[in-house]
């Protein structure tokens, strides 16, 4: 039923033209998400907030907190991206660290980001997804920074407090010291992220992706031997 | 007290939240602070029946970043650097110890009342109170069932690890081992809940679960007016101390 659903939306899309089909989006997010979508935002929150406290417990020096979000990116577009960020900063608040919430602005970034990566064909090709990973992983880094400055004082209780610290000592600000930790240490989670959402993605069966909006159309290459698309 | 605090209406609750935060982290550093912090950490969070979470917080997250400001402030940083304000301290001692006390006072301010409000109030009360601010019900349908799923997915984790462990990959040990020990989580896991995702679509489709949650059950009452009005005076008052000091 839901591959029909979302078959007869992607027909309808082409019959009826880009900007009826951008109405037809407008009232869909302004009423509610497809069901699909509404059900898939609670397991990108549950993915982030499990395998963070997993990486915690095995105590890996990343933190790989992002991954349902960016799963969320490529099945479902930026939108629901960014509602899945917002909801597990809040989430997480509630269950797992008070302090959280406070980092909605980065969540946001990211889950805008990489639905505008994934959107524009990134998940397609192997060296485009790396670069965006690289890319997100700066972005992450400059939004976070006023905020672990103000919060946190620049020190965290990460692997990157040591450069931050490095830094100082060398006489560098506060804020450009976490900056240019943050710089050098997150571009390598979001890279992981992404390779580890692209060897998931990838895995799925081709009908479990067409169950999604933007799942067989973010991570399919067009006139490729196995394509179905045209 | 914990009866009457969790019968609240939880619009209340949460300008309680912002209310505490905004106060707390207007009032000066100093005394107004330091009785702020005590009343909420001694006399709330006991009453409230928290200061377990309260202790682990502080334990966890708190002392230990004071600790690190503190050595990174007094024998790292150069004392002629000073970009937060313009004076120099002479003590680099004192200086360390001001700047821990300020962002210590800080996460304990927005993580001690953050605390309280999650104790208080439950992920239901909570989608009422989004209801009533007029957002959608699919976002306060996410926010409900991200609860459930998280549950889930905890247990399902921990499935997992603990038939790691039976077949004895551990959690200590070089980075090449723990990384064996998280890399089989991630497949099972992420293809049930795709699959369940589908699947519980379904579900919600043909019992039209968005028409259960479209009306809040709350009412505004008299008392809410009033303890709204306290609610906006606290950080009032706590920003006029900070302009006489």
């Amino acid at each position: 039923m839901i591959y029909d659903e979302y078959h007869q939306y992607i027909v309808t899309a082409n019959r009826i033209g880009e900007s009826a089909m951008q109405k037809r989006v407008k009232e869909w997010v302004g009423g509610c998400f497809p069901p699909v979508v509404l059900t898939l935002i609670p397991i990108g929150v549950a993915i982030n907030l499990g395998i963070g406290t997993v990486v915690q417990i095995i105590k890996l020096p990343v933190f790989l907190d992002s991954i349902g979000t960016v799963m969320v990116a490529v099945l479902a577009g930026p939108l629901p991206a960014i509602v899945t960020g917002i909801v597990t900063v809040f989430v997480g608040g509630f269950l797992t660290n008070p302090i959280l919430p406070w980092f909605v602005a980065t969540a946001i970034a990211i889950g805008w980001f990489s639905g505008f990566c994934a959107n524009h064909g990134a998940f397609k090709r192997v060296w485009v997804w790396c670069l965006c990973g690289l890319a997100m992983g700066v972005i992450a880094a400059v939004v976070s920074s006023p905020i672990i400055v103000y919060l946190f004082g620049g020190i965290t209780q990460s692997g990157s407090s040591l450069v931050t610290a490095f830094l100082m000592a060398t006489g560098k600000t506060v804020l450009k010291s976490v900056i240019l930790a943050g710089i050098a240490c997150d571009p390598v989670d979001k890279l992981l992220t992404f390779f580890i959402v692209w060897i998931l993605i990838r895995g799925l069966p081709i009908n479990l992706r067409s169950c999604f909006p933007r799942g067989r159309q973010n991570t399919e290459i067009k006139n490729s031997k196995f394509s179905e698309v045209k | 007290m914990d009866a009457f605090l969790k019968c609240m209406d939880p619009r209340v609750k949460l300008a309680y939240w912002v209310s505490l935060i905004t106060t707390g982290l207007l009032l000066p550093i100093g005394w107004p602070n330091i009785i702020f912090i005590t009343i909420l950490l001694f006399f709330v969070t006991p009453a409230i029946g928290c200061f377990q979470n309260t202790y682990r917080f502080v334990f966890r997250l708190v002392l230990p970043t004071m600790i690190m400001l503190f050595i990174l402030y007094s024998f790292l940083v150069p004392s002629t650097i000073e970009n937060d304000t313009n004076i120099v301290y002479q003590n680099k001692i004192i200086y360390g110890s001001m700047k821990s006390f300020e962002i210590g006072g800080r996460l304990l301010i927005i993580g001690i009342s953050t605390i309280i409000f999650t104790v208080i109030t439950s992920q239901f009360q909570m989608a009422q109170a989004l209801l009533s601010m007029k957002l959608p019900p699919s976002v306060v349908a996410i926010f409900i069932s991200s609860f459930g799923v998280y549950t889930l997915v905890r247990r399902k984790i921990q499935q997992i690890l603990d038939a790691q462990r039976s077949r004895g990959l551990s959690a200590k040990g070089i980075l090449i081992k723990r990384i064996r020990m998280y890399i089989p989580i991630l497949k099972p896991l992420f293809f049930s809940l795709i699959t369940g995702a589908t699947e519980r679509s379904a579900l919600w489709h043909s019992r039209n679960y968005l028409s259960v949650i479209k009306e809040s059950t709350f009412s505004w009452k008299a008392k809410n007016s009033i303890l709204i009005l306290v609610a906006i005076m606290l950080p009032l008052i706590a920003g006029a101390v900070r302009w006489l000091s």
